[in-house]
């Protein structure tokens, strides 16, 4: 019976009630190894999953994460049968995948997205230089000038851009553990990736709050969490060993 | 313990399926050959599809946008949602297509591209 892996716990993780990925809706649970458990859920022989179940897929991560750490693996990722899980998924590395989990211990990853309003943006650069509303306009019928006024433009655009977020998040990586940019999908967006302690996420929830009504109307600001620690993999507890050059893994 | 007086706007998970995506999808510990169930409905391509692209197009647009507001103050400017999609951010990584091969091109290298190509679409930006 092929099963559909989520991620990694350590094998005294509390489980919760969860469906898992699939129509059919099946229960979520662990197959353990050593100190290590996987968490699976059975998976039709011949199971298209869609996008409803990777959106499954990251609730069950996302409630599993409240009750310790957990390694994600990527969606889609389906072992043969339990058999399988234990000796190639968990049995090579288990060591490494205990050590890790330690030091993801009691942390997890919460995202600020920001944006800029186009609008307010663009005022604020005319605003800033009137002369480019000037030259615009004397640059009607040319083309190379357009061109020109356009550059000039989305330059300040993006130098505002650059110093308004750096400004807004500054205020938030003093309150984590550990902070990083990310890439997001919508290239208007800006995404910074906290890593926090559960018990200390009320504190975060506060400053963010306090940074959307600081921003004002023309910032829209999403906040995301709590997430198992995509962002932090890397990270290494105080005393760590070194993964297994041979392992089939890859982070 | 203090009561919250502020709503707490924190989602469990991102709104957009993009989002949702970009994370489960790019992020996570990788078993090497484990091969994964084909995804069906799911466009991978999304992920990456939104290049950034600094465009002889989206200059002419800003240039457009600039003159509008001009005259208008006050006013929306139609067509400017979406101007700001296309904003190069410095340091970003990004993939160029069409006329510009990347930053470096000065814009009357870009203006040569523009006049030795398409004589049709120049016409129509000289409205």
């Amino acid at each position: 019976m092929p099963l559909h892996v989520y991620g990694v716990v350590a094998a005294d993780h509390p489980l919760p009630t969860l469906d898992g990925v699939g129509a059919s809706a099946p229960p979520v649970r662990l197959v353990a190894h050593a100190a290590v458990a996987a968490v699976v859920s059975a998976l039709e022989e011949a199971a298209e999953l869609e996008e409803d179940d990777a959106v499954r897929h990251l609730d069950v991560l996302g409630e599993l994460v409240l009750g310790g750490a957990v390694l994600p693996l990527p969606f889609g990722t389906v072992a043969p049968d339990e058999e399988a899980v234990r000796s190639e998924v968990l049995a090579p590395v288990a060591d490494d995948l205990r050590v890790r989990l330690e030091a993801l211990d009691g942390l997890v990853e919460v995202r600020v997205d920001v944006a800029l309003d186009e609008d307010a943006e663009l005022r604020a650069v005319l605003a800033d230089e009137p002369q480019l509303a000037a030259a615009s306009r004397n640059a009607s019928g040319n083309l190379d000038q357009r061109i020109r006024v356009g550059e000039v433009v989305a330059a300040r655009l993006a130098d505002r851009r650059k110093a308004r977020v750096e400004d807004l998040f500054s205020s938030l990586p003093p309150l984590a553990e550990d902070a990083v940019r990310v890439r997001a999908s919508d290239p208007a967006v800006d995404r910074l990736a906290l890593l926090v302690r559960l018990e200390e996420l009320s504190q975060l929830d506060a400053a963010v709050e306090e940074l959307r009504h600081a921003a004002g109307p023309d910032v829209s600001l999403e906040y995301v969490g709590p997430l198992p620690a995509y962002s932090f993999l890397e990270r290494v507890a105080p005393v760590a060993q070194e993964p297994e050059p041979s392992s089939r893994w890859g982070w | 313990m203090t009561v919250s007086t502020q709503a707490v706007h924190r989602a469990p998970r991102p709104s957009s399926l993009a989002d949702v995506l970009e994370v489960v999808l790019d992020k996570g510990i990788v078993i090497d050959a484990y091969v994964r169930v084909s995804l069906v409905g799911i466009e991978l391509l999304t992920i990456d599809a939104r290049i950034v692209v600094a465009s002889v197009d989206t200059y002419l647009r800003f240039a457009e946008a600039v003159n509008r507001l001009d005259l208008q103050p006050n006013e929306q400017v139609a067509g400017l949602p979406g101007l700001m999609r296309e904003v190069t951010q410095g340091g970003a990584k990004q993939k160029t297509k069409g006329a510009l091969s990347g930053a470096k091109d000065t814009v009357s290298d870009v203006a040569d591209k523009v006049t030795g190509g398409d004589e049709e679409k120049q016409q129509q930006e000289q409205q």
